[in-house]
């Protein structure tokens, strides 16, 4: 029986690209063979894709204000010394 | 790349006392330090203390900025520095033990688990903006150690290599918290974005 288990601590290595050819090869068979890890999978890669997606929201301008005096005051300082 | 030629020169003017440049850096890449203070503190308005800190740090030792690795890597290295107060990544013993993030039975080969629905497109189950809080709700759930290489990994995109070096940790210990933590948030999205879920009524 294979061992489910040491497949999905596998899964997040293959899913980047760093798993060895050889696991490789039987991680593929594997999920070929057995419908809960291919959930799993399908899944996990769901998981990492959505948060992969997600954008940067743009600055606030109250706080682009608040950082620029801060910088401001700050490299005022700094022409001083 | 442009991109890195505008960079190199924005930090050459700034260096000579032109806060200008300086503040060219802080539009680029000021977004992407935000989200990722937001996603490793949680707390917004914390966050935004701290996005601050980073880029008068920044700005303090922009002397220090050699070049050899990416302005963002650099910026990325002092946020997280000013974040492990919070974060308390060593003090804090909380582990994620594999049986924790995979469905009981998962590993029964040939069994149907009752766990393991199909998942549909998230996109067409949620509004943009429940999936999105959703998301940042259940990484904050992760404990610290493994949400700061999640964030590093998956939020940010950095290498594992890129992470293992930001963090002092070993390429195979960013391995093993990433996979970890995928594997617990993918359950924890589980009920909401499998087949088997019930539609998400709004009020
Ligand atoms: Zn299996």
């Amino acid at each position: 029986m294979p061992d489910c288990r040491k497949l999905l601590a596998q899964m997040s290595e293959y899913i980047d690209g760093e798993l060895p050819k050889d696991l490789c090869a039987s991680l593929e068979r594997h999920l070929a063979d057995c419908p809960n890890c291919r959930v799993m999978f399908d899944s996990l890669t769901k998981t990492i894709k959505i948060y992969r997606e997600g954008k940067e929201e743009p600055l606030p301008d109250e706080l682009k204000d608040k950082l620029h005096k801060a910088l401001e005051a700050r490299w005022a300082r700094k022409r001083r010394a | 790349m442009s991109n890195r030629a505008d960079e190199g020169r924005w930090v050459r003017e700034a260096r000579s006392g032109d806060l200008g440049a300086f503040w060219k850096l802080v539009e680029r890449h000021g977004p992407m330090v935000r989200r990722l203070l937001q996603r490793l503190v949680g707390d917004r308005d914390r966050a935004d203390d701290l996005f601050s800190e980073t880029f008068m740090r920044a700005s303090d030792r922009i002397d220090q900025f050699r070049g050899e690795s990416k302005f963002s890597t650099w910026l990325t290295a002092i946020a997280i520095n000013l974040a492990k107060n919070e974060l308390k990544l060593e003090k804090r013993r909380s582990t994620l033990p594999w049986e924790n993030v995979i469905p009981d039975e998962a590993h029964r080969h040939g069994k149907t688990h009752a766990d393991l629905a199909e998942w549909a497109d998230p996109h067409t189950i949620l509004e943009q903006k429940e999936l999105a809080e959703l998301m940042e709700r259940v990484v904050r759930q992760l404990p610290p150690k493994y949400r700061v290489v999640f964030v590093l990994r998956d939020v940010e995109g950095l290498s594992t290599e890129e992470t293992a070096e930001a963090l002092g940790l070993s390429i195979t210990a960013v391995k093993s918290r990433a996979a970890r933590a995928r594997l617990a948030l993918r359950k924890s999205l589980a009920p909401a974005l499998s087949t088997k879920a019930r539609p998400v009524t709004r009020a």
